[in-house]
């Protein structure tokens, strides 16, 4: 069941506007758009673009706002869903893993690909391609995780990204520290607990 | 049933609250006058520490009322109690009142100190992320018309903003060790002499009878206007 | 499961009771429908029984763990993406179910094989409400709970439908469906909700 889940999510987002060469894209000209604001010849490209890189992850999570859960609950897909043999957590998990292959796989790729771009060195790349990594899971369940109290909400993606955007200030803090990523994960961890039972207890509240 | 939502100390508010009211104004008069006049002036800051008094507790309350949110949601998910979801929603709009007085008072004494209006100092930008977790809550009040579903996703709300306020407080000081210089980090003095202990106290005393009487009023209108909506049942 | 029983259902929602003391029995074969007013709570009996609301007085038997889960619930909503293809929805559900399905075989007894590549946007409320039925045939369970499917049909569907849903009781299935305008079918037990709302 795990597996239809996270199948159809992912073929769903194939179909729809949120596959990986959308995602990519999207966060290619987020970070492309550091040399145009700045001088390129000084050091703070490097460190502009190692913020830049938090932020465009967190755009591309806030802008998912109105899919997660909020389309399936929309047309109705959601009742399907809920009363197939599986239990909330296994739709958590499934919706966790598909959020997180859509839209911060994607990213985690590119970075590693543009950082030379950008000066950073192999050894500064690989910091933080694997802080990315360990943070991006944490960011991923806490969309999933506000976005499951507040499906009934359409069209309120400026109130959601409200409310989720101080929970992402602690990932953007450490994210741009080099070496971390122990600190990353244990936030990604807490989030990852959190998110279940938020999870849990919106798709319980949505039929009521 | 009927005693548990309706309680004597809200029903019978209509009695008491001027007199509360006006006992915080007496307090507030008595704190000022021995913050402003009886206490003496900071060997350092000079009379500008003055504002201490009014950013301290400010500061202390703003903290403490998002406690009593999380606190009242937790009860709530137990008691399923509509005066817990109330009693947060009436708390709400007054601990970000709070917050947002004590960023003002914190940025007007940063002025003289600091000689800037902003520093990105550890506390300052903990309680401006406050801020935002209490308008985040606020705003949620607000989108949603069915009072009775808001209720129990501000109750979620509440209880994941608290989990998050020593998380964010802990990457913050964290973020301010590294990159800012340690000179501009305190505001208050680490240790305070007794003539400032006691205009602190009395002002603490009326910032706190101020919070009583204002969410009393609040949860007393939203009590009514919850019995209105429900066509009197309660 | 051989039957479903409802013992002393009673609705509440937020301070309105919607009905109460209702209770039925339906067995393997047989159909429940339901009839009412607007308002009278045909939809919330219905998302009761899949489990998506708790009785607020009474119970369901078997208990939740059976009928909760793996019942076809099918709303007025139509669990359709209407900016994808008809053929593409199909896709979907075949994914969620994990079934090979025969689109071109669904499609031509749903009389939409020319809609094919069509976005479902475009098609009509009838035929979006042909292409919401397709998932009962895609993936079988042992109860149905269809609620007002006859809106939007032409009569012509309608008797249709109606024969799908006795080829289903036939079989063994159980069926609650819900209306609030006349539909002819032949059911085996009538619930008018009205008589039992507050």
């Amino acid at each position: 069941m795990f597996k239809n889940l996270l199948l159809r999510d992912l073929r769903l987002a194939y179909y729809s506007s949120s596959n990986f060469i959308y995602i990519g894209s999207f966060f290619i000209l987020v970070t492309i758009l550091i040399p145009f604001v700045i001088n390129t010849e000084t050091e703070g490209l490097k460190s502009v673009f190692q913020g830049l890189i938090w932020v465009g992850l967190a755009l591309a999570l806030l802008l998912a706002l109105d899919r997660i859960f909020s389309s399936d609950f929309d047309d109705g897909n959601l009742d399907i869903i809920l009363r197939m043999k599986v239990s909330y957590e296994k739709i958590y998990l499934s919706k966790l893993l598909s959020v997180w292959i859509t839209y911060c796989l994607p990213i985690v790729i590119i970075v590693p690909l543009i950082s030379t771009a950008f000066n950073l060195t192999i050894n500064e790349t690989i910091f933080v391609t694997i802080n990315l990594f360990c943070g991006s899971f944490g960011m991923a369940a806490t969309a999933i995780g506000i976005n499951a109290l507040l499906m009934g909400l359409k069209r309120m993606i400026y109130l959601k990204s409200i409310i989720v955007i101080p929970l992402y200030i602690p990932f953007m803090i450490f994210g741009v520290e080099q070496g971390s990523w122990p600190v990353l994960s244990a936030l990604s961890m807490i989030a990852v607990v959190v998110a279940s039972f938020a999870t849990s207890y919106g798709l319980r509240l949505y039929g009521e | 049933m009927i005693s548990k939502i309706r309680p004597a100390i809200i029903e019978k508010a209509d009695g008491y609250i001027p007199l509360l009211l006006s006992f915080t104004i007496i307090t507030f008069f008595v704190g000022l006058y021995f913050s402003l006049i009886e206490s003496p002036a900071d060997y350092i800051q000079g009379d500008s520490m003055r504002i201490m008094y009014i950013h301290v507790p400010s500061a202390w309350f703003s903290l403490m009322i998002y406690t009593l949110i999380a606190l009242s949601s937790v009860f709530w998910f137990i008691l399923r109690n509509p005066l817990l979801s109330l009693a947060g929603r009436s708390l709400a709009p007054i601990g970000a009142m709070f917050t947002f007085l004590a960023l003002i008072t914190g940025s007007i004494w940063g002025k003289p100190t600091w000689g800037t209006w902003w520093a990105w100092d550890a506390r300052l930008t903990s309680m401006l992320i406050l801020f935002f977790l209490y308008l985040a809550y606020i705003l949620l009040w607000h989108s949603i018309s069915n009072k009775d579903n808001a209720s129990k996703i501000a109750a979620a709300l509440g209880i994941i903003g608290f989990i998050n306020i020593p998380i964010i407080k802990f990457s913050v000081d964290w973020w301010n060790t590294l990159h800012q210089p340690a000179t501009i980090s305190k505001l208050s003095t680490p240790s305070i002499d007794v003539s400032m202990l006691i205009p602190l106290l009395i002002m603490t005393l009326a910032f706190g009878l101020f919070l009583v009487s204002l969410f009393i009023i609040r949860i007393r209108i939203l009590s009514l206007e919850l019995r209105i909506n429900r066509k009197m049942i309660y | 499961m051989d039957y479903l029983l409802a013992e002393n259902l009673s609705c509440i929602r937020g301070s309105n009771t919607v009905f109460k003391n209702l209770s039925f029995k339906v067995s393997r074969g047989q159909i429940l429908h339901i009839t009412g007013a607007n308002g009278s709570g045909k939809t919330s009996l219905l998302r009761m029984i899949a489990g998506f609301i708790y009785p607020s007085e009474g119970k369901i038997i078997p208990e939740k763990n059976y009928t909760h889960k793996d019942v076809h619930f099918v709303g007025q909503k139509y669990a359709l993406k209407k900016n994808l293809s008809v053929e593409k929805n199909l896709s979907l559900w075949s994914y969620l179910y994990q079934k090979k399905i025969n689109t071109d075989q669904i499609l031509s007894d749903l009389d939409l094989t020319q809609y094919k590549d069509n976005d479902v946007e475009v098609l009509s409320d009838g035929q979006k409400r042909r292409l919401s039925i397709a998932r009962l045939f895609i993936h079988s369970a042992p109860i149905w709970l269809l609620d007002e499917v006859h809106v939007h049909l032409d009569s012509e569907w309608q008797v249709k439908l109606n024969h799908y849903i006795y080829n289903y009781i036939n079989e063994g299935g159980i069926v609650l469906i819900s209306s609030n305008t006349k539909i002819e079918l032949n059911s085996n037990i009538d619930i008018n909700l009205t008589n039992y709302n507050v």
